[in-house]
């Protein structure tokens, strides 16, 4: 892979990823969290993961990210997906 | 709750948990607001799944709601459960004053929430936290003060096995031998260390109880 194509696979986000990732900045305190990062293992607890659940609720709507999905595949890009998915807000 | 049951249960058992609407986007329909509404729903929605030989074990208003759900049964001549299990719960319900006012602001509800126990400091003590956690537990409370003990009412076809905390001050294990005059069959108080939250703490002892009790009552019942 080239370095131009690597740098644009890391800096691409989606709207919902990219609002994710400000989330877990803010609640993890990393600044360098990326698609493929999973919840737990960059730091996060069954109390940020409230915090997290909270947060995308006011943000994206009530039912778009169910408890069960974060605890079943924490990356990034999988709960914006299923926040899309969803039809939450953007 | 019953996540760490999963595994420790012997093969032949299969677990099934019911968890319900008003929690967030497991389940994001409105919350149930009177008891016998709720255990109607569960049995229409549980109807099919409920096979013989089935138990319904309960812990506090879950075992307030299987209690109805078996009534619910009864009247939708649906099979019923070879064995119900109460724990942490009285059949005559608790006194109100003992549960958080549903209807109390945040700071008294809190207050009470943790002398009942249950829910973890850190939860209490983080408002983030609890704006996510306090609508549930609201709803769950305001459920519980819809339950209407009958004291005169006939007792329950299916045995009954009472479980409590020692220590439990909101429904007393020394309360719990009442469900004798609720039951055709009461197999007896079974008491544990501990609080109203027994069972997270004593889950093999109270899967082992569970198992015996379960060997007893399917004794004479023939598996098809």
């Amino acid at each position: 892979m080239s370095e131009a194509t690597h740098q644009s696979a890391v800096e691409t986000m989606t709207p919902t990823e990219s609002v994710l990732a400000q989330m877990w900045r803010d609640l993890l305190g990393r600044p360098d969290i990326r698609s493929g990062d999973d919840f737990f293992e960059a730091g996060g607890t069954s109390l940020t993961a409230i915090k997290l659940l909270q947060r995308v609720e006011k943000r994206f709507g009530a039912d778009v990210l169910s408890p069960d999905t974060l605890y079943e595949d924490p990356r990034l890009g999988s709960l914006a997906r299923a926040i899309d998915g969803a039809g939450g807000r953007g | 709750m019953f996540r760490a049951w999963a595994d420790r249960l012997p093969p032949g058992i299969e677990l099934r948990a019911v968890r319900l609407p008003g929690r967030h986007a497991w389940h994001p329909e409105p919350a149930f607001t009177d008891c016998v509404t709720a255990a109607d729903r569960l049995a229409a929605g549980l109807g099919p799944e409920l096979r013989p030989p089935y138990v319904l074990f309960g812990h506090s208003m879950g075992a307030l709601l299987a209690h109805q759900l078996i009534r619910a049964v009864e009247r939708r001549r649906l099979a019923p459960p070879v064995l119900y299990v109460s724990a942490s719960w009285l059949v005559e319900g608790t006194p109100q004053e003992r549960l958080p006012d549903p209807a109390a602001p945040d700071d008294r509800f809190v207050d009470v929430l943790g002398r009942l126990g249950g829910v973890p400091p850190e939860v209490l003590a983080d408002p983030e936290v609890l704006a996510f956690t306090l609508p549930v537990l609201r709803a769950d409370f305001r459920l519980c003060r819809t339950y209407a003990y009958e004291p005169d009412g006939p007792p329950m076809e299916v045995p009954v096995r009472a479980m409590g905390g020692v220590a439990d001050t909101v429904t007393p294990v020394g309360e719990m031998g009442s469900w004798a005059r609720h039951a055709g069959r009461f197999l007896g108080v079974r008491r544990f260390p501990g609080d109203h939250f027994f069972i997270r703490d004593q889950v093999d002892q109270v899967i082992g109880a569970l198992v015996e009790d379960l060997a007893a009552v399917t004794a004479d019942v023939r598996v098809p």
